[in-house]
């Protein structure tokens, strides 16, 4: 009699917690709850295209990663997230990126209060030549922050704590910013943004200038933090999107006619089946490292 | 095939690498000793001429002068003697028209007349055009020293020396001056050498630096000239900084990139190289006469009727700093890293917040390290206050921003141009002076800079 | 793989690793053929032979799992990389299973001293071995061309030698009382034997299959493993 062949092995295919209705086609997640919705967003430097057509919705309380090779914008759609872009002189953007909902480059919406709510960590760590204290402080003051000096000290100790940086400062909190280590500072600049209470935090490259420790110590205080904020990271490190979030979103240099290389969204799936089953040839050939 | 030398050819190789090398930095060192030596001999020039033995003859010697007030000349020296005493030493040596005309100038004391009867000065007092000595302090003790000084000892001082012959060679200096009396009498005048008194003489000292200038130069004093130059410092201070800081804050930090302001930046940067007289020429037309209900002071009733006033000179020496301050203030600006600024945006600040809080204290030392450098410079400035208007010869010190005024390089100048060659070590002690108070000023931002650059390390 | 010069040495482990497998294979392939022509020759020192590769078989298949797992370890694959390299270790395993079941026909063999069977019988055990080793051959080109259609042609073809076995059985069964009890059974293991080996054979297909294109030929219902 013959035995049924026995299981091969797994099947990629069905092994997804959630279930195939969800498409997360192209044009990004339909179902999921999303945050930061992005259509179409071009991103001009003067007369040079860096970021073209991009659409996609992030999801709120997820991970979303940003993945690609140098000079596809995947910073430069960062920036566009919370308005940072303005501060360059020549960028110019098109398109509409909706917070909530809102276009954030509409007429009217003051990109400093969209800077409040959509805070932003830093590649090499930033603190404030000033206090520990004053460093959270500062941001909560230019806020308006109406409190009591009892209130704000809860503040920053708030702040310390969801950072995992509370127990190693909280003795010398009036001492300089400056004073931590690199991992630290970074934690210390991670508080500083949550700070002002924010949803979504922006992250840019926020470990490359750490020591492998403290990187994943922020990459465990980053899976923490997602409970309560939307986060999104630029990271050029693969493995760490790949530890980290719960979405990945790949860009690519394309050549346009002129010669122009701007970058464009090639796929965006969730993070499991893009680094077990990517859509694309472009996203498998870059993540197993084989570049055109 | 081998590209690189190898062995003993290396070997020569790597010597002669190391004697070039060697070459480079001996002649460094020699560049440097040269400057040193450059900069030792002008220090030296000066203060040789500062210090050093005089030749000098009294009309009357001091002693004398006390002696005739009935004390002991070994035991009390001219200075400790009182008022009073010097008054008397005084009445006895001028004249009454002259000591009339001093005490119309300013009272001897404040309980009684010297030179007039009370009732001519009631007289006088009660007129139009009354005296300043109607209404003005009585003088003070080192005032009427001076004055005894000057009209009774009289002292001329012949011959001076410079500061390493007077220490080591005293005796050849007194030689000389005996042989000048003995080959060339006639260019001493009624004077005998016996008269001759050989004395230490320190040009700069506590009473050069507090006594106004006099065209005898064995008294004259730099004290106006170190008041000018310190109310010119406050004005161009006071005028330059808030000015240029603020100037340097816009152009950086809100200015945008376009034709209009690139254009300002390129003036400005011409504008820090412009011939110092030229800013003179600029001071003197607008401020001196354009704007002199201003600087005279006679928008405000001072009664001041020229602008040539401490005010319009510390104006054109602050449009002449300006320039360079706002290139310093906007390097120190420059120099702050931009990572703050975009920490500071991203939490939501306005453009006004960080630059506040986060940009303007980091880049303070520079900015203060800028601003005092801006400030040496000015008190050297000669050319744009002749032009302005420092007086010639004034011994009134400068009571306001709306005085007449003078400055201690125009003394330098001044002094260095008149024939009597002890004005020579005049202006040798001024610029002693001038280099004291230089130093003085570039440690203070030195100290400045340092205490700030330690809180933000 | 490709030939972009980025990860060179690691495609260079790659290839190395599936020509290990397939030269592995070749090897099974090799034994389960002679093993076959032993048993229908009677020749028991070909027999012993076969035994006796099984040692290699096992050493490579070793060092094999092992190469896989330090590149686990040591390039951090993903996707297409690491599909294959999982699925790698399971053909593995489906080779070096297929390699015991051709020892343990040509251990029957040599247990029995040979066998004497009638002409159906030899002859189906014939058809169905040579089916069996043909289906391994097939598996391994599969690997070898990475065709990711293999899979369910493979299976297809599986149910020919099923059927070849379930005929086996019906003559073993008709010529029962004449050969023997002990004989019986062991031709019956054979065609067990025989069987397995074509189930991995498939087994090898579909995860060529699995590398390619990250998932199964679709009628494959969740099974449960079975050990031979």
């Amino acid at each position: 009699m013959s035995q049924e062949r026995p299981r091969a092995g797994i099947d990629l295919a069905r092994s997804r917690a959630r279930s195939e209705d969800e498409d997360r086609g192209e044009g990004g997640v339909v179902t999921t709850d999303t945050v930061i919705d992005v259509e179409h967003l071009d991103v001009f430097y003067a007369d040079f295209k860096a970021v073209g057509g991009v659409t996609l919705g992030f999801p709120t309380n997820e991970i979303t990663a940003l993945i690609g090779p140098s000079g596809c914008g995947k910073s430069t759609v960062l920036r566009s997230l919370n308005r940072m872009n303005d501060l360059i002189p020549t960028a110019r953007v098109e398109g509409t990126v909706a917070y909530h909902g809102r276009d954030i480059y509409a007429d009217g919406i003051d990109p400093v209060e969209i800077r409040r709510r959509i805070g932003m960590v830093f590649q090499k760590p930033n603190p404030f030549p000033k206090s520990i204290h004053d460093n959270i402080a500062w941001g909560a003051k230019i806020n308006g922050f109406r409190g009591t000096k009892v209130e704000m000290a809860d503040l920053v100790e708030q702040a310390l704590r969801s950072a995992a940086l509370w127990d190693e400062v909280k003795d010398k909190l009036s001492e300089s910013g400056l004073s931590l280590s690199g991992g630290q500072q970074q934690r210390l600049c991670i508080a500083r943004a949550i700070a002002t209470q924010p949803d979504v935090v922006l992250m840019d490259e926020p470990c490359s200038a750490l020591d492998p420790i403290a990187t994943l110590r922020i990459e465990e205080l980053m899976l923490e933090l997602k409970r309560d904020y939307s986060i999104i990271i630029v990271t050029h490190n693969m493995q760490q999107a790949a530890r980290v979030s719960d979405n990945t979103a790949f860009l690519n240099v394309s050549m346009g006619e002129t010669g122009q290389r701007t970058g464009r969204l090639v796929e965006f799936s969730p993070t499991d089946q893009l680094f077990t089953r990517p859509r694309e040839q472009a996203t498998e050939d870059y993540i197993t490292g084989r570049f055109g | 095939m081998t590209y690189f030398p190898e062995g003993d050819e290396y070997q020569r190789l790597l010597a002669r690498k190391k004697t070039k090398g060697h070459f480079a930095k001996f002649g460094l060192l020699t560049l440097l000793i040269l400057a040193v030596l450059a900069l030792a001999s002008l220090l030296y020039t000066i203060v040789s001429d500062s210090f050093g033995l005089v030749a000098v003859v009294n009309e009357k010697e001091p002693s004398q002068i006390v002696a005739d007030l009935g004390y002991d000349p070994a035991r009390v020296s001219l200075d400790s003697l009182d008022k009073a005493d010097l008054v008397t030493a005084l009445e006895g040596a001028i004249s009454n028209n002259v000591g009339r005309r001093l005490e119309r100038d300013r009272r001897f004391f404040d309980d009684r007349l010297v030179f007039e009867t009370q009732a001519t000065w009631d007289e006088i007092c009660a007129s139009s055009g009354a005296p300043t000595g109607c209404t003005a302090s009585p003088r003070g003790h080192d005032d009427v020293l001076l004055l005894v000084e000057e009209r009774v000892v009289q002292p001329d001082i012949i011959a001076a020396e410079g500061l390493l012959p007077s220490i080591f060679d005293r005796r050849g200096f007194e030689e000389k001056v005996r042989t000048a009396f003995a080959t060339n009498p006639e260019r001493f005048g009624d004077y005998t050498v016996d008269q001759v008194r050989f004395e230490w003489r320190a040009w700069l000292n506590m009473r050069f630096l507090t006594t106004p200038p006099n065209s005898k130069p064995e008294l004259a004093g730099i004290r106006t000239a170190i008041l000018g130059s310190a109310w010119l410092v406050v004005i161009t201070v006071a005028f330059a900084v808030p000015v240029g800081v603020g100037a340097a804050i816009y152009l950086e930090e809100f200015a945008r990139k376009n034709r209009i302001n690139d254009f300002i930046q390129t003036n400005i940067n011409n504008l820090a190289g412009v011939p110092s007289i030229i800013y003179g020429m600029l001071g003197l037309a607008v401020f001196v006469r354009l704007l002199e209900p201003l600087t005279s002071g006679s928008l405000f009733g001072t009664g001041v009727d020229s602008g040539r006033t401490v005010l319009s000179a510390g104006l054109t020496l602050g449009l002449l700093t300006l320039p360079v301050v706002i290139i310093t203030s906007q390097e120190a600006i420059r120099a702050v890293p931009n990572s703050l600024r975009q920490a500071g945006m991203s939490l939501g600040a306005t453009r006004w917040q960080t630059v506040r809080s986060q940009v303007l204290p980091v880049a303070l030392p520079g900015i203060l390290t800028g601003t005092i450098l801006a400030i040496a410079r000015a008190i050297g400035e000669t050319a744009p206050l002749i032009l302005v208007g420092a007086a010639s010869f004034i011994t009134l010190d400068p009571s306001g921003p709306f005085s007449k005024f003078t400055a201690l390089p125009i003394q330098i100048f001044q002094w260095t141009a008149l024939p009597q060659f002890e004005f020579k070590n005049l202006a040798a002690a001024a610029s002693l002076a001038l280099l004291v108070m230089l130093l003085a000023l570039n440690s203070v931002a030195v100290i400045l800079r340092n205490r700030y650059s330690r809180r933000f390390p | 793989m490709s030939e972009h010069d980025t990860r060179q040495s690691f495609d260079e482990q790659l290839a190395d690793t599936k020509k290990g497998a397939l030269a592995l294979g070749g090897l099974v392939l090799e034994n389960t053929r002679r093993a076959t022509e032993a048993m229908l020759e009677n020749d028991l020192d070909l027999a012993q032979e076969v035994i006796a590769a099984d040692d290699e078989i096992d050493d490579r298949y070793a060092a094999l799992e092992h190469a896989v797992f330090s590149t686990l370890a040591r390039q951090q694959p993903v996707a297409r990389d690491l599909r294959f390299l999982v699925a790698l270790t399971r053909v593995l395993y489906d080779i070096e299973r297929s390699g015991d079941l051709a020892v343990n026909v040509a251990k029957g063999l040599v247990r029995r001293d040979g066998y004497t069977m009638s002409p159906d019988i030899h002859g189906l055990l014939a058809r169905m071995s040579r089916g069996a080793a043909d289906l391994f051959a097939q598996g391994l080109d599969a690997l070898d061309s990475l065709d990711a259609a293999a899979g369910r042609r493979l299976d297809d073809a599986d149910d020919e030698v099923d059927d070849l076995v379930g005929e086996l059985y019906s003559a073993i069964a008709a010529e029962s009382g004449g050969m023997g009890f002990d004989l019986a059974v062991e031709l019956s293991r054979v065609g067990r034997y025989m069987e397995r080996i074509a189930d991995h054979a498939v087994n090898i297909a579909e995860h060529v299959t699995f590398m390619v294109t990250g998932s199964f030929p679709d009628d494959l219902p969740p099974g449960v493993r079975d050990e031979a």
